[in-house]
């Protein structure tokens, strides 16, 4: 039997609780940054309008109409579909592994922070702390000081999806939500009281209008709602798909969109007040230490802790603690997303098909533990989220554009909304979002194809980019083939399985 | 900080949160008024 959310406010602090993860701390200051300072809140204005709003809609739509996974409610709208819903939950699966070693190393600096550990060099620190090798093929064996950390992270992942979406779930981002809102609104307070941090905000928010006539600021923009709402491998899906039928979703989605983006943009005058009190006080250029990424978080983040005037323990706690239920929140949404792909397809128990996820992800995400883990997962990371979650949003908007009538999904959508989405909903969906994340996986291709990925050597990009890749269309491919349990994809002969919950 | 800044800050956080309120203070107003339609669901 289906699970289902208890209420609505359950399903929306889940679906914030995915968004809100690690990119948003770390990756939306620096982006935003580099494409224009403030002149890029245009750009990212219009593409939450034109594309995150829009994709979150239809995500919800579909989860909550076909209730399903993402290849269930894709074979449901047509069998042809099902195999995309398997690729988006490899992509999930692939992410599933490497997210968890970020949170773990999250972990260790936690620890770390309470007497800043690192010293007078984070980033030699974190280097020699991950064994770092000199080569992504170069294994350098498990990092045994990694492993302890390792099982209580994937222990609590455990507990929290054995006990399902009401009683897991739902709880965990109950308890985390408000524990990262607390931490990171010490973060801002004690940013922006920091002499210098008026630099580092300059930095962030002086627009660059010219910054705007380059193509590149746009892409970047679509890129960050894109990559932020966590779109396009299953998440919201799987989780729209626990909802009760008579529930609204285009409020919803904007609800899930503007405290994510709100959040993120909260989390980056924090973060920017930080950078710029640094560069003061190393009497740089705020650009000059300004970076995004692990190496914001553990290098550049550290130097900025012990640099602290006072309570140096209590700001790193602060800082790692909101990194950290930010991670488990998101940890959590991915896995389940491929734990409900594997469960509605096939005839086993939702412990079964999270044992069958949860055994094989552990095993696999040792590989990032491993001295070439840093190296392995900044290849791999690239490839999954500019090739292959990029690919798999493109292709899921043209199927469900194109080939579907989106005027039914429409209808659906606005069923029981609170306010109904007019005509251009679907237009934004069938030409603004598919044009740009065509461009985005184009050049993003050639880029890959021409130039290969940072430093990298070609045998390391074949290896962890481009094979991944493949891993995991073939592994979709054989998914979409395997017998499922009968009538799977019909949704008729499954919704009596549905409990009717009443409806918050 | 420079008046560009300050003004692109403010339009960015004030039109997300407050687009969050918006959204919130409807999906409030929605489920009081089901509320009381439906006073036994």
């Amino acid at each position: 039997m289906r699970d289902q959310w208890n209420n609505k406010l359950g399903f929306l602090l889940a679906a914030i609780g995915s968004a809100v993860g690690l990119g948003n701390i770390w990756r939306f200051p620096y982006i935003a940054g580099t494409n224009g300072g403030g002149a890029f809140l245009i750009p990212y204005f219009f593409a939450i309008i034109t594309a995150g709003i829009p994709i979150l809609i239809l995500e919800y739509t579909i989860g909550k109409t076909y209730k399903g996974g993402s290849p269930v409610a894709l074979a449901r709208i047509n069998r042809k579909f099902e195999c995309l819903g398997w690729i988006q939950v490899m992509v999930a699966f692939v992410i599933l592994t490497y997210y968890a070693a970020i949170v773990v190393w999250t972990v260790c600096y936690l620890g770390f922070s309470v007497t800043q550990s690192w010293g007078d060099d984070p980033s030699g620190f974190f280097v020699s702390f991950l064994g770092v090798t000199d080569s992504a093929l170069h294994l350098g064996g498990i990092q045994v000081r990694l492993l302890i950390p390792f099982i209580v992270i994937w222990a609590v992942v455990g507990v929290v999806l054995y006990r399902g979406v009401s009683r897991g779930i739902e709880l965990a981002c109950k308890i985390c939500l408000p524990i990262l809102m607390i931490m990171m609104l010490v973060l801002v307070v004690r940013g922006i009281t920091l002499p210098g941090a008026v630099d580092g905000l300059e930095y962030m928010f002086k627009p660059d209008w010219s910054a705007l006539k380059h193509a590149s600021v746009w892409v970047a923009a679509y890129g960050q709602i894109f990559f932020s709402l966590s779109l396009a491998f299953g998440i919201m899906v799987s989780y729209s798909s626990y909802l009760p039928e008579k529930t609204d979703v285009v409020n919803s989605a904007f609800i899930t969109a503007t405290a994510n983006h709100g959040f993120e943009l909260f989390a980056a005058i924090g973060v920017f007040s930080i950078v710029g009190y640094m560069a003061g006080q190393q009497g740089v250029d705020v650009a000059e230490v300004a970076g995004g990424g692990v190496g914001l978080a553990f290098m550049t983040f550290p130097t900025a802790i012990s640099s602290l005037p006072a309570l140096n323990g209590l700001f790193g706690v602060c800082f790692f603690g909101a990194l950290l239920t930010a991670g488990i929140t998101s940890l959590v949404s991915i896995m389940q997303a491929v734990v409900s792909g594997v469960h509605d397809k096939f005839d086993i128990s939702h412990s079964k098909a999270t044992t069958l996820v949860y055994v094989p992800a552990i095993i696999i995400s040792l590989l990032f533990i491993t001295g070439a883990g840093l190296n392995i997962l900044d290849i791999v990371d690239a490839f999954v989220n500019n090739i292959g979650i990029v690919g798999c949003g493109v292709i899921e908007i043209i199927l469900v554009g194109w080939f579907f009538p989106l005027e039914k999904l429409r209808e659906e959508a606005n069923r029981y909304s609170n306010f109904s989405i007019g005509r251009w909903w679907c237009y934004a969906l069938k030409f603004v979002t598919i044009i740009v994340l065509g461009v985005m996986i184009v050049l993003n291709t050639i880029s890959y194809i021409r130039d290969g990925y940072g430093a990298y050597v070609v045998q390391d990009i074949v290896v962890f980019g481009w094979g991944t890749i493949l891993v995991i269309v073939i592994a979709g491919i054989i998914l979409n083939f395997m017998k499922g349990k009968d009538g799977y994809r019909d949704l008729h002969k499954i919704s009596h399985e549905i409990p009717q919950k009443e409806e918050a | 900080m420079s008046i560009g800044a300050v003004v692109m800050m403010v339009i960015g956080c004030g039109g997300l949160w407050g687009g969050f309120a918006v959204a919130c203070a409807v999906a409030f107003k929605h489920s009081r008024k089901e509320k009381e339609n439906h006073p036994k669901s």
